[in-house]
């Protein structure tokens, strides 16, 4: 019995030994020499069944547990030798097989490998453009569009989950300060290797362990954009049916260089193609206009744009030069930017107004003109800038200018009568300043801060002039502002959790306003100060692990306005419970002193790097300027006289706000939460009175209340596999406000909704698609009368691409808005292109507006005026254009 | 003071890395770099995701896996010497596999001393599996295995036949494109066609030992709880040393909050360790 069993397990081992085989062997090069890491496999198919590697002598030994059936192949592979394969049928227990490889030259794609499309460091989302490129993307705008959660407007203001972003750095420096889009509208995409975008930014190092809610963003540059000047030549022609200009061009070059110390962009524009030259100085971050009491008094005469189509005839130049040295290994940098910019723009437009005038009928008056304006913007900054972990030190010199020419005759007519008028506004104003900021953090992480920042702006001359059937009249205006800041404050950590700060600031402006209405001698001069020294202690308290955080303050304010005002000239005046009085031939100082608080509260929980609890509440009073004592007459345009009340103004709001914001970086997924809450009290009341064409506006004393709640949501979701990005918002506010026709106060209620939807994708390889919809809804009620006003837009793309580097497109707009209360317009605009990419070179042949629509409309309740706006679009236009990159 | 010194040791940098021309052991064949991600908890017990780039040098006989800076595509220029001071994060070795023949070589700095072990080359055995994926451009398959308690899920490309791989990871029929465990992952970043030499230059300070002793030591001194608050916690006579050594080898990088000494980066606090093999 033992025999048997023995037997029986000797056959069986017999059986088991006889399936398992094994191949060996000895890989050599064509020499005879052993060559080691060659990859042995054996394969079925494509099913490789075992595999294994020689070492240093070239031999091998794959071995498989049983023998397959019918052939296999046995492969060797080798990075540095052509592939060699042998066909077997492995029915031997081991088989022999010697292979001599054939040298190959080693062809790897160098850098081929797309790193991973994005990863997050901490605060800080990286992604690889190259991940996201479509084929027909040229700039890094056209990238920027593409990644998660970011927006770029159509004046190429960027924002990461609707928080526009506060500083745009390549390679780590500040080099463009707001005028970023001279990089993203001239770096060529592929120039770029990473878009880092921070949360949480600090622009200040040694506020790194304060909670922040802003959002910059980081060029990372490709080694070719690095240690050499490249840039591009921009060349164009083209023709404009109907155009104040037919022929149509553009010529620009720009130039820029990025080594590890030194940054420089320049650039030379010129052209009257749409808004080609002007949009690249667009300043996201204010700062380059130049606003002064007296400008601000008299708007312009362009009566608005459309938001859809082109309107607008414009010539545009501009050169710039911009430049940034690091003065140390890392922290220190000195900057240089210097530009000049020159805009004309004219268009047309017919406006028809229906105001509410005293006697509870309405007047409508209707307005036909065609704006001019020209306007030169030279301007100089130079920032000297220490950011380190300890010490921040920033201290810029500015000087800025504006000059500028508007005209804009009028053809009105109300009620059968008919009138044309002329407009003519000439103003110059600079501005020259000086911010100097300074902050440093000690040991123990008390951090304090001096803030210096000094700067006069004058208007010399600001001149306008009517005349209409003979009559000629006239305003004039100047001012001069020195404006100092001085604020300071030291924060303290007491204990780990807990913070103290102790702001002190005070804020002075020095004015001297003056205008003169020639025609009946109005005049009103002001001098003075606005003087409001600040205290606004408050506390800051985190958990151990920073996940909450706390905030308050109590923002106290000693405003305090000290003018001497001279009206008319036989009318000098004074002021008498916080009112002006008119009081002929008697001095004229007014002293007004108020304390007011602000306080207010934040807090923050942050669940993770991507999900964030915001809430912020305060309660604000402002206090009204000088410009609320203007009380002699002023002709603002040739149908509008404005006076002030005399009544220092005060108005006190309550705001809430709350939102939420979730990131699944990875999942390409971002979501945004957010409501909103006013509460808004005034101590006066806008008025507007109505006489024919004539409009005359003030404000009462009286106390005016007004509320407004507002919710958010909107969601972004990417999908790299087809180049997919979605995007979904929506918003509905709602409030109420009151309003006053001559002495009759009307209460207006509104409510408003809008929904925005958008889509691109690639659904295969050369065809993309992308479509945005945006339909919106708003109701105003007062009295008996209610308006309802909706709108629905639609507008997509089809890109074809028959080859990689032509890029077929055709887009369009379709609009549907209401222009009265039964009346609906559509409109659709197609625009067409061509874009050929060849190396360097990128042709494109834009066809706007192909149906040649030469109008666009739309209506805006304003609480109780109607406005219905007609603009003159520009014709149909051709333009070839030419890219060449240096 | 600190910029002459940083010269002075920059200077010294070069001279080592002129001399290193002479420690040629192979040439490469290849470059790969490597984005590698650990995810771990900070100090105070915050999630944190620390990140280095790994340079493998992939050459006739051996491999050489490094850190950034230790490699050729490290610039010394200041900028870059922070990369240094994170990499410290990651106690991320440098590994010559099959240096000598049929064996690993493991260098790596625990502060202060430079520690070298040896091994008899592990093997890895791999599950592959029939699943494919397309990444970074590779059609990529799929393989698992578990080396020293870690289970790793790789993909490897057949495009690029090399078996070689980020840190120790290797042997498998195609150059390894992504490994990912549960704390660890790899990403190849980059191919460079770089035919530059592998070095190994001896180190005769280093202190030489198996790499099974020196492993436990790096699991005894990195895992101790101690370790994420107080880095330094198993010198005692820290403070001596700091005094020991002389101004000119104290190097403060003040844009990373880094102190070096001796050109070797001090970390004030550090993050949890994950160990990459048990």
């Amino acid at each position: 019995m033992n025999r048997i069993l023995h037997i029986l397990i000797c056959m069986l081992l017999a059986v088991t030994a006889s399936a398992q085989v094994k191949v060996t062997g000895r890989v050599t090069d064509l020499q005879n020499k052993p060559v080691g890491d060659v990859i042995v496999k054996i394969v079925s198919g494509t099913k490789t069944l075992a595999y294994s590697t020689t070492n240093t002598r070239g031999e091998y030994s794959v071995e498989l547990k049983e023998a397959p059936k019918g052939e296999v192949s046995l492969t060797f592979s080798h990075i540095s030798y052509e592939k060699e394969s042998e066909n077997l049928t492995l029915t031997e227990k081991q088989t022999k097989v010697d292979m001599a490889l054939t040298p190959k030259t080693i062809s790897l794609k160098e850098v081929m490998v797309k790193a991973d499309p994005l990863r997050q460091k901490g605060d800080t989302l990286v992604h690889n453009l190259a991940s996201f490129l479509g084929k027909g993307d040229v700039t890094l705008e056209d990238g920027l569009k593409r990644l998660p959660g970011v927006d770029v407007s159509k004046n190429g203001g960027i924002s990461y989950m609707g928080t526009p972003i506060s500083q745009f750095n390549i390679e780590g420096l500040d080099l463009l300060g707001g005028k970023y889009n001279l990089a993203t509208r001239n770096i060529s995409a592929d120039y770029v290797s990473q878009v880092e975008i921070v949360r949480n930014h600090h622009s200040r190092k040694v506020e790194k362990d304060l909670p922040s809610n802003e959002v910059s963003m980081n060029i990372r540059l490709a080694k070719k954009a690095k240690f050499k000047p490249f840039g591009q030549e921009e060349a164009g022609v083209g023709h404009m049916q109907d155009g104040d200009d037919e022929l149509q061009a553009l010529l620009g070059v720009t130039g820029m260089m990025f080594t590890d110390k030194f940054q420089t962009i320049c650039s030379l524009k010129g052209g009257n193609y749409k808004s080609f030259a002007r949009a690249d100085m667009f300043d996201h971050f204010g700062g380059s206009d130049v606003s002064t009491p007296a400008t601000s008094l008299f708007g312009g005469f362009d009566g608005g744009y459309p938001p859809q189509g082109q309107s607008i005839y414009q010539r545009n130049g501009m050169v710039t030069l911009n430049a940034i040295q690091k003065l140390d290994s890392s922290t220190t940098t000195f900057k240089v930017n210097a530009d000049y910019s020159y805009h004309r723009a004219t268009h047309d437009i017919s406006q028809s107004s229906t105001y509410l005038a005293n006697n509870s009928e309405y007047v409508t008056v209707s307005e036909q003109t065609s704006p001019l304006s020209k306007i030169h913007l030279p301007k100089l900054s130079m920032n000297y800038l220490k950011n380190a972990d300890n010490v921040y030190l920033s201290d810029e010199f500015f000087v800025k200018g504006k000059f500028e020419q508007n005209e804009g005759d009028v053809l009105s007519s109300v009620e059968q009568t008919t009138q044309q008028t002329e407009q003519r506004r000439r103003m110059s104003s600079f501005e020259i300043g000086n911010s100097f900021y300074w902050s440093d953090r000690t040991a123990k992480g008390t951090v304090r801060y001096v803030s210096v920042p000094i700067s006069f702006k004058r208007t010399p001359t600001l001149k306008l002039n009517f005349g209409h059937d003979g009559n000629r009249y006239a305003q004039t205006a100047q001012s001069s502002t020195l404006k100092m800041n001085v604020h300071s404050t030291f924060t303290i950590p007491i204990g780990k959790t807990f913070r103290l700060r102790l702001p002190v600031a005070l804020d002075a402006i020095y004015d001297d306003l003056e205008t003169h209405r020639v025609a009946t001698g109005d005049m009103n001069h002001i001098r003075g100060w606005n003087l409001s020294p600040n205290l606004d202690p408050g506390f800051e308290i985190h958990s151990r692990n920073r996940r909450f955080y706390l905030s308050a303050g109590l923002g106290a304010t000693l405003k305090g306005l000290y003018y001497n005002l001279r009206n008319s000239e036989s009318h000098p005046s004074s002021l008498e419970d916080g009112r002006v009085v008119t009081e002929e031939g008697k001095a004229n100082q007014m002293d007004y002193t108020k304390l007011v608080l602000n306080p207010s509260m934040s807090m923050n929980y942050t669940f993770s790097a991507n999900s964030k609890l915001s809430f912020n509440t305060g309660y604000t009073t402002t206090v009204g300027d000088m410009m609320t004592l203007l009380t002699q007459p002023m002709q603002v345009d040739y149908r509008t006289v404005r006076t002030s009340s005399g009544i220092i103004g005060e108005s006190n709001s309550w705001n809430t706000s709350a939102g939420w914001k979730w990131q699944l970086p990875m999942q390409y997924f971002t979501l945004s939460i957010g409501a909103g809450h006013t509460e808004g009290k005034r101590n006066t009341l806008y008025s507007q009175t109505v006489n024919g064409i004539d409009i005359s506006s003030s404000a009462l004393l009286r106390d005016t209340r007004s509320r407004s709640t507002n919710f958010t949501i909107a969601t972004t979701k990417n999908i790299p596999a087809i180049f997919a990005k979605f995007g979904a918002e929506g918003n509905y506010s709602f409030g109420n406000s009151e309003q006053a026709i001559g002495t009759t106060v009307i209460k207006t209620r509104n409510n408003n909704y809008n929904l925005r939807g958008n889509a691109a994708f690639t659904p295969i390889a050369w065809l993309e698609l992308r479509y945005d919809i945006n339909y919106g809804w708003s109701q105003s009620r007062y009295a008996d009368s209610k308006n309802t006003v909706t709108s629905l837009t639609h507008s997509g793309a089809i890109h074809i691409f028959p080859v990689a580097e032509l890029d077929l497109s055709l887009d369009y707009d379709h609009v549907r808005r209401q222009i009265t209360t039964n009346l609906y317009k559509n409109m659709s605009l197609f625009n067409a292109s061509a874009q050929y990419k060849f190396k360097q070179l990128v042709l494109r042949l834009e066809l706007d507006n192909l149906l040649n629509q030469r109008h666009y409309a739309y209506t805006v309740f304003d609480g109780i005026n109607t406005y219905t706006y007609d603009y003159g679009l520009c014709g149909r236009t051709i333009m070839l254009k030419a890219t060449f990159k240096l | 003071m600190n910029k002459s010194i940083i010269t002075i040791i920059i200077a010294l940098a070069l001279t080592i890395g002129v001399q290193a021309q002479n420690d040629s052991i192979d040439q490469a064949q290849f470059m790969a770099v490597y984005d590698y991600q650990c995810r771990t908890l900070d100090d105070e017990g915050k999630p944190v995701i620390d990140s280095m780039e790994i340079v493998v040098q992939v050459g006739r006989t051996m491999t050489k896996s490094m850190p950034w800076s230790q490699s050729s595509l490290y610039q010394k220029t200041f900028e870059e010497q922070g990369k240094i001071y994170n990499e410290a994060y990651l106690h991320m070795q440098t590994v010559w596999t099959g240096w000598p023949e049929g064996q690993t070589t493991t260098r790596e700095l625990i502060f202060p001393y430079n520690f070298e072990g040896k091994e008899a080359t592990p093997e890895m055995l791999w599950t592959l599996s029939d699943d494919t994926v397309t990444m970074n451009g590779y059609l990529c398959h799929k393989a698992t295995t578990v080396f020293r308690g870690i289970e790793w899920h790789v993909c490897y490309t057949e495009e690029i036949p090399s078996s070689a791989g980020p840190w120790r990871l290797r042997g498998l029929p195609g150059l390894i494109v992504q490994a990912e465990s549960e704390a660890h992952t790899f990403t190849l970043t980059q191919v460079r066609q770089e035919t530059s030499p592998i070095t190994y230059q001896p180190d005769p300070e280093a202190r030489k030992l198996s790499y099974k002793k020196l492993l436990k030591y790096r699991h005894e001194i990195y895992g101790n709880k101690q370790y994420a608050k107080n880095p330094m916690y198993y010198l005692p006579e820290f403070q001596d040393l700091m005094h020991s050594f002389p101004d000119s080898q104290l190097t403060v990088l003040t844009k990373f909050n880094a102190v070096f000494l001796d050109w070797r980066p001090v970390l004030p606090k550090a993050h949890v360790y994950q160990p990459l093999e048990q």
